[in-house]
């Protein structure tokens, strides 16, 4: 941390994801519903995202054990009959909401437009968000970008997000390098057990 | 509706329809595009300076033809009262990736934060929306502009491709924007994420070149409105 201008500035990662001031965000995680191209597309591969959800499972766990705010974001349509889209693979049944975790409900692409997430974020004293979930160039760079523009520290979890077009997960993830704090789940996990210890 | 639905559709016909369409240019001011400026001289200009003239030629075909151009213009400061802890962060970590020799840069009043002389002049009636974070939409009023001229199709062109203009395309999306990105008339220091970000708009928005952009405003066989 440092003070510049009368303000501290946190500027290593254990300080940014201190359980008691963050939230780990998953977006996308959810089989119906989806609006945003990204997903489940026509000449999409799964094969990445489906490697991906072990890595979120273990992310999830150690983020409860350590007490971090669980927000789910799913996405539905404002629109009556407005065309949607399935995820195209099955989800384990260990991402799934629990009693104390928070469901955002959004019919945008970035979780905060059209939605209660950063009043939500604020009412519980979050500063950091971290961002895992699907798909890397649709929901995930959008609303983990959108963190940033809201003053919200904003961590990627890299291995952790996915997406259907390896050449747009790649450009997605060489952009957000540049915006987001972007580290390992194993890094995360680390710090975050030795909090709960 | 959700714009992005529109899929790419950089190929097969385009058109746009003059009294709905909108250009909107991001952060097209001095110090980032002026050898002048705080930040330009000491960044790869390659992609930056090759955007002008097509902005430029962009601006006078909507000037010419009656199309509203707005000029977005990034405002900020170490001192700003909208600067944030993590905004001094930003601004502490890009200096010294991209190795800004100025701690400071589009500070509000200052010549560097106004819009680059010879682009200003390409569309005299343009309307200026100021903003302190990146998408030219957030805590402005830049979707009253477009809303006040019931626009339905934004043409963005600006820097950078990887930042404020792709900022600024996903809230257009999001806020039901058909979005036009003019892939030669944006440009970034990253010649990297210059192209990156091209690659992910070409997939969900419509990318075309000034010169198509030009010929649509500039058509004489403009299609009368119909409702969107």
């Amino acid at each position: 941390m440092f003070v510049m201008h009368g303000k501290e500035v946190l500027e290593r990662l254990d300080e940014f994801v201190r359980p008691q001031h963050t939230a780990l965000v998953l977006v996308g995680m959810h089989q119906a519903g989806h609006l945003d191209r990204s997903i489940a597309r026509s000449d999409g591969d799964p094969a990445g995202p489906t490697a991906s959800l072990p890595r979120t499972v273990r992310l999830l766990e150690g983020a409860r054990d350590a007490g971090v705010t669980v927000v789910w974001v799913r996405h539905a349509p404002v629109a009556l009959g407005e065309a949607t889209s399935d995820l195209g693979l099955e989800l384990p049944a260990a991402l799934a909401a629990r009693p104390g975790d928070v469901e955002v409900v959004t019919s945008r692409v970035n979780a905060f437009l059209g939605s209660d997430l950063l009043v939500t974020l604020r009412s519980r004293g979050v500063r950091c968000m971290v961002t895992a979930g699907l798909a890397t160039e649709g929901y995930v760079q959008a609303t983990a970008d959108a963190a940033v523009q809201r003053d919200f520290y904003s961590v990627l979890a890299e291995d952790c997000v996915a997406s259907f077009v390896p050449g747009l997960h790649t450009a997605a993830l060489a952009m957000l390098r540049n915006r987001c704090e972007v580290h390992q789940s194993t890094e995360l996990l680390s710090i975050w057990a030795q909090s709960a210890a | 509706m959700i714009a992005d639905s529109q899929g790419g559709a950089g190929c097969g016909s385009f058109s746009l329809q003059r009294e709905r369409t909108a250009v909107v240019v991001v952060d097209v001011q001095n110090d980032y595009y002026s050898l002048d400026g705080a930040l330009a001289p000491s960044q790869d200009f390659s992609v930056m300076g090759a955007s002008v003239q097509p902005q430029i030629d962009l601006l006078s075909a909507a000037t010419d033809t009656g199309v509203l151009v707005v000029f977005v213009r990034a405002v900020g400061s170490m001192g700003h009262p909208t600067t944030s802890a993590t905004k001094i962060l930003e601004r502490v970590r890009s200096n010294q990736s991209y190795a800004f020799d100025t701690p400071e840069w589009v500070v509000e009043g200052t010549w560097g934060s106004e819009v680059l002389a010879e682009v200003r002049a390409a569309a005299p009636q343009g309307v200026e929306v100021v903003k302190n974070r990146t998408s030219g939409f957030l805590n402005t009023n830049l979707d009253l502009v477009l809303g006040a001229h019931s626009i339905s199709t934004v043409v963005v062109t600006g820097m950078a491709t990887d930042g404020c203009v792709a900022a600024t395309v996903r809230d257009a999306a999001d806020h039901g924007y058909r979005v036009v990105v003019v892939r030669d008339a944006v440009g970034s220091y990253r010649p990297d994420l210059h192209a990156a970000a091209l690659e992910i708009f070409a997939d969900r928005y419509d990318v075309r070149s000034s010169a198509e952009v030009i010929a649509q405003l500039t058509t004489h066989d403009a299609p009368v409105p119909q409702e969107a």
